[in-house]
Formats: C-alpha cells, structure tokens, sequence
C-alpha cells in the first residue's frame, strides 16, 4: 500500500484548539466506569507513544527499514484503539511500505505527520487530566 | 461507535481462571488486562516479552493471548514452544496482521483463535475466552462422567452375586478386560447380557473409547448392512448425505453385536470379510476404511444349532465364538436372588426418596421359589412394583406378583424334584384362589389337612 506526500500534507493543517483528532471511546468502554484507569491510560500514553514515534523516525532517518516496520506494527494498534483516524492508514503505510521496502522515500514524511498528531494528541490529552 | 460492558455468564464455575497476555506494547496490553480483569473469576497477568513468560509457565494458566508480532521473536515460534512445553495451555493468537495464511497455519498448529487487531478485539476476545471455558467446562464434565461410567461398570459392584455360578463369569470377565479377544456372551433374556459386555468393555484399556451396541433383532433386514457399514450419498433412495456406520462409530472402541444369531445369511459373510480384513466397505462405496474394533456378540440361542440347522455360517460362528461366556440363569444363582432383590428394593427407594423397606422372610422365600423366566430383568421389576404396593416398611409375600401363565409354563422346564413341584403348584393355585384352603384343595384334589400340614412346615405361605 502506498500513499503520496500530497495526501499527507492534508491534514498537517490539524489545529490544537480544533477538535479532538483522537476518541476515548474504547478506553472508556473498557474502563468498566473506572475514571481512574482512564486517566492511567492517558498517563501511559503520554509517557510511552512519544518514544516509539521517535523511535519511528530515527529508525526513517538511518533507513533501517526492518526497525521501521516492528515500531509501525507496534504504534498500530494503540492509534486504531485511541481512533487517531488522521494517521491510521499513514501507520499501516510505513509498516507495509518498510517491511517491502517500496517507495522508502515517503516514508520519512509520513513519521513526521505521525509525529506531529501523536504531539497534537498529547497536548490534548494532557487538557483532559489537568 | 459505541461499546457494550461485557456480561458475566453465571453458569460460570466459581474458579480463578489464570489468563496470561503476552504484549509488547504497553499501552495495549495494560488495556486488555484491565478489561479481562473485569470478571473476577479471572486472574489477569501481563508480560511485555515471551522469555518473562515462559519463566511463569509452570503456573499453568489456562489461556494464553499472544501478540503475534514481539521483538526478536514471532508468536507461531512461541506458540510452539507453548506447545511443547504444556499441550494443554489454550493461546488465542492477536495479531494486527491481517493474513488468511497466517492465522490458518496457527490454527492448524494448535492456536485456539486467531483475532486481528481492530475496534473489536477486546470484545470477541472476550467471547473467545467464555467460548473456552465452556468447553474446557465440558471437557472436565465428560472426563467426570467417564471415570463415573467406568466406576458404575465396575463389575464387583454391577453384576451383583456370590454364587459359585456368577464367580465364574466373573473370572471370565477378568480374563477378557486384557485382551481384544471376541467374546461370545450366551445367556437367557434378561440375565444382563448387554451389562456384561459393559463390564468388559469399561474395564478394559478402550474404556475411554466408544461402546456401541447394535441389537440386529431391532433393525429391519433392510437396513442392517446400512446401519453396519454406513452409506454413501446416493447409495439408495433416502440415502441424501454419507452416513457413517455403527463399525466406524465404534473405531478403537467396542462394537456390541446383540443378538447376533438374528443377523441375515447374506450379511454374515459380509460381517465374516469385516472381521478378518479388519476393513469395511460402506454400502454404494467403492474404497475400503481400516476399522480396529473390539467385538463383543451376545444371543440367547443355542448357535452351535443354529449351524447345524443351516441358518447361521460355521465360519462366522468360528471367528465369534472367541471366548464364550455363559451367564447362568436367574434361578441357578442361589441366593444372589436375594442379595439382588434387596440391591433392587434399597435402589428404588433411594431414586424414589422412600424411606428404607425390608424383605421379609416369608417373601424371600417366596422368591426362592420363583422360576425367573425373565431372570434379573424381571426381578427387578417385581421389587420395584413390590415397593410401590407395600404400605410399611416391609414387603410381605402378597406385595410380591408374578407373571403366573408363564411362570407355570417355565415351571415344567425346571429340573426339580416331584416334591418341589408339588409344593410350587399348590402354592401358585393359593395365590391364585387369594389363599382359600378349602376352594384349592378341591381343584387339585387332596386333602385340606395336606395343606395346613405343608404351611405348619413352612414349605407354603397362605398369609
């Protein structure tokens, strides 16, 4: 699957003070109505995802294609489960793009978009346990 | 979208249920473990790496979810080494890969499930694990009920006697158990037949294994090949689906053929083939299917006359015959009629919830005297109606009714002396005249005083 930095410039336009680019609807659902694990799941993700993404893009930097395609696969499942749906499919792009090595040079783009949600994200979230 | 609370089965056995997730990513697993938390019946442990996990392998967890993509190492190289290291762990495979090839291949090699990454992952693997438990429920039950069954087929506890005859069939049946040698079990109707078989088949090592009877007097001739060897789709008009047979039903277990001296001429060379070839053939097919099963054949006629009388093939009769064991009739059992009708009594009280009743001396008696043309079949049912009709807690000899016509018929058959049968047919008419001295003395013809002295000896019962 491959995507072009056209499509992903779009959305790099997405304000902090604009709406919320991420639902905490499985989270809560999950939480069984405990406010408590919800704010821990906040915490965690504040304090986990940020490596992974840097991680992401170092890893884009040295073209170390293989530690690309794991940290994409592993960033995956939590951006599908907060519902970050700007970059759902630019996740599954780099994983499928670096584990096949094809069209490599957009990919560097696509961990700074990825970048840059997961930061807009955290802004967010850290409004909602303040 | 909107997400539902899971819901507790409360069917659910009051036990920890351990449940182990192996996730590399924080984030998602401390979601999943929390949310599987929610049902206190289980006991949630997370691990980021699979050599942390194996470390608490031996905790034996019942279910196993694992992250199919972990660092240095993919989930189809830890599901086999799960495997390897305990067979029984259940693993439900999460995979964020969307590959048909994959998750078939994890499957075959022994995952439970296989569920991918997505909005309703927490919610079918939450039905994956109650789905799991249920059978890992059923499959504890059926392990309960066949150590159970096994027990109820006990034979020192099942086949109940002490008589010098019954011993002998006991001997007999400890001699089968070890073997796969056919057994031929002869005996009269109602004399346990079929419970024999039973005793041999739960005591031998295919007792985990099925027990098939087949009564060949039951079946049309029509359908007996049918119901033997199976069918293939179109073998004839009805025959809309394939249809294994009772040999096939039976593989590696037992195949109990009840009364076999009823099966067809035509079909007994069919059956003889079977049981040398070890091979059948099902009904419009072509190929053959390997079968190893143990046979056991019962009948109640003499089939050594029914060789000699054309109707049964002394090949046949050679291959089954085996080990033969005869089961003495009822009456040939000495006082195993008493010890049975106190076992059928005390049984039916319990299943009925009747407080205890006792036999009296004079029933047993009574009982001792009787033919038993039904033998344990038909004592069980007269200690059971003998329960219902008597009012106290003892069964006097007018609760005990037999079946007269034939028990008078039966009665010429026995090898007694003159005496006892005089003595059996003045009681019968007693019975059947409520007791009146005078009226049975006059229909049989002798004197009134000839009875009262026979009752003063205790050899009648007029009470």
């Amino acid at each position: 699957m491959e995507t072009t930095l056209l499509n992903n410039q779009g959305s790099k336009n997405n304000s902090i003070a604009g709406e919320k680019l991420y639902s905490l609807a499985m989270v809560e659902a999950v939480s069984g109505g405990n406010k408590e694990f919800i704010k821990k799941m906040i915490l965690l993700f504040i304090d986990t995802i940020p490596k992974d993404v840097i991680l992401l893009k170092n890893s884009c930097a040295s073209k170390d294609w293989a530690q690309v395609a794991k940290t994409a696969h592993k960033l995956k499942s939590t951006i599908d489960s907060m519902a970050i749906r700007s970059i759902q499919q630019d996740i599954r792009t780099i994983e499928t793009n670096a584990k096949l090595q094809t069209s490599v040079e957009i990919l560097p783009d696509l961990a700074e978009k990825i970048n840059h949600t997961i930061n807009t994200c955290i802004v967010q979230l850290s409004g909602e346990i303040a | 979208m909107r997400y539902r609370l899971p819901i507790f089965n409360p069917t659910m056995k009051n036990q920890t249920f351990k449940v182990y997730i192996i996730e590399d990513d924080t984030w998602y697993g401390s979601m999943l473990q929390h949310y599987l938390s929610l049902n206190p019946e289980y006991e949630v442990k997370r691990f980021e790496t699979p050599g942390d996990f194996f470390a608490e392998l031996h905790n034996k967890p019942d279910v196993v979810t694992l992250d199919y993509s972990l660092p240095d190492c993919d989930g189809a190289e830890v599901l086999r080494k799960i495997k390897e290291t305990n067979p029984e762990v259940r693993v439900i495979i999460i995979s964020g890969q969307e590959d048909v090839a994959t998750a078939i291949n994890l499957l075959k090699n022994g995952a439970f499930d296989y569920i991918v990454k997505d909005d309703d992952t927490k919610d079918r693997l939450w039905n994956s694990i109650l789905h799991l438990r249920e059978i890992s429920d059923l499959k504890q039950e059926v392990e309960t009920l066949k150590i159970q069954v096994g027990r109820k087929y006990d034979f020192s506890e099942m086949i109940i006697g002490k008589s010098e005859a019954i011993k002998k069939v006991f001997a007999l049946i400890e001699k089968a158990v070890n073997t796969n040698i056919t057994v031929s079990i002869t005996g009269e109707t109602g004399s346990g037949k079929e419970m024999v078989a039973k005793a041999i088949h739960y005591n031998s090592p295919r007792q985990k294994l099925p027990f098939v009877t087949v009564n060949v007097a039951a079946i049309p001739k029509d359908l007996i090949e049918s119901e033997l060897f199976g069918h293939e789709k179109g073998a004839f008009t009805g025959a809309i689906t394939r249809r294994i047979g009772k040999f096939e039903e039976a593989d590696k277990g037992t195949l109990f053929l009840d009364e076999i001296g009823e099966l067809d001429i035509n079909l007994q060379s069919k059956l003889l083939r079977v049981l040398q070839e070890k091979e059948i053939t099902r009904v419009g097919g072509n190929g053959t299917v390997k079968i190893d099963v143990r046979i056991i054949v019962a009948t109640h006629k003499n089939l050594m006359e029914e060789v000699k009388n054309k109707n049964f093939r002394e090949d046949l009769y050679y291959r089954l015959i085996g080990m033969p064991v005869n089961i003495p009739p009822l009456r040939e059992r000495d006082n195993d009629i008493c010890i049975l009708a106190k076992t059928f009594t005390d049984n039916f009280c319990k299943e009925n919830k009747l407080p205890k009743k006792t036999i009296s001396p004079e029933t047993q008696q009574k009982l001792l005297q009787y033919s038993f043309p039904g033998n344990v079949r038909e004592l069980k049912s007269v200690m059971e109606l003998a329960v219902v009709m008597a009012d106290d807690e003892i069964i006097l000899p007018e609760h005990i009714t037999f079946n007269t016509t034939s028990s008078i018929a039966d009665l010429l058959g026995k090898e007694i002396t003159l005496k006892e049968f005089e003595t059996q047919v003045i009681q019968h008419y007693l019975d059947k005249y409520d007791k009146d001295v005078l009226l049975v003395a006059k229909k049989l013809d002798i004197g009134k005083s000839t009875i009262y002295r026979m009752v003063q000896m205790g050899e009648l019962n007029i009470k």
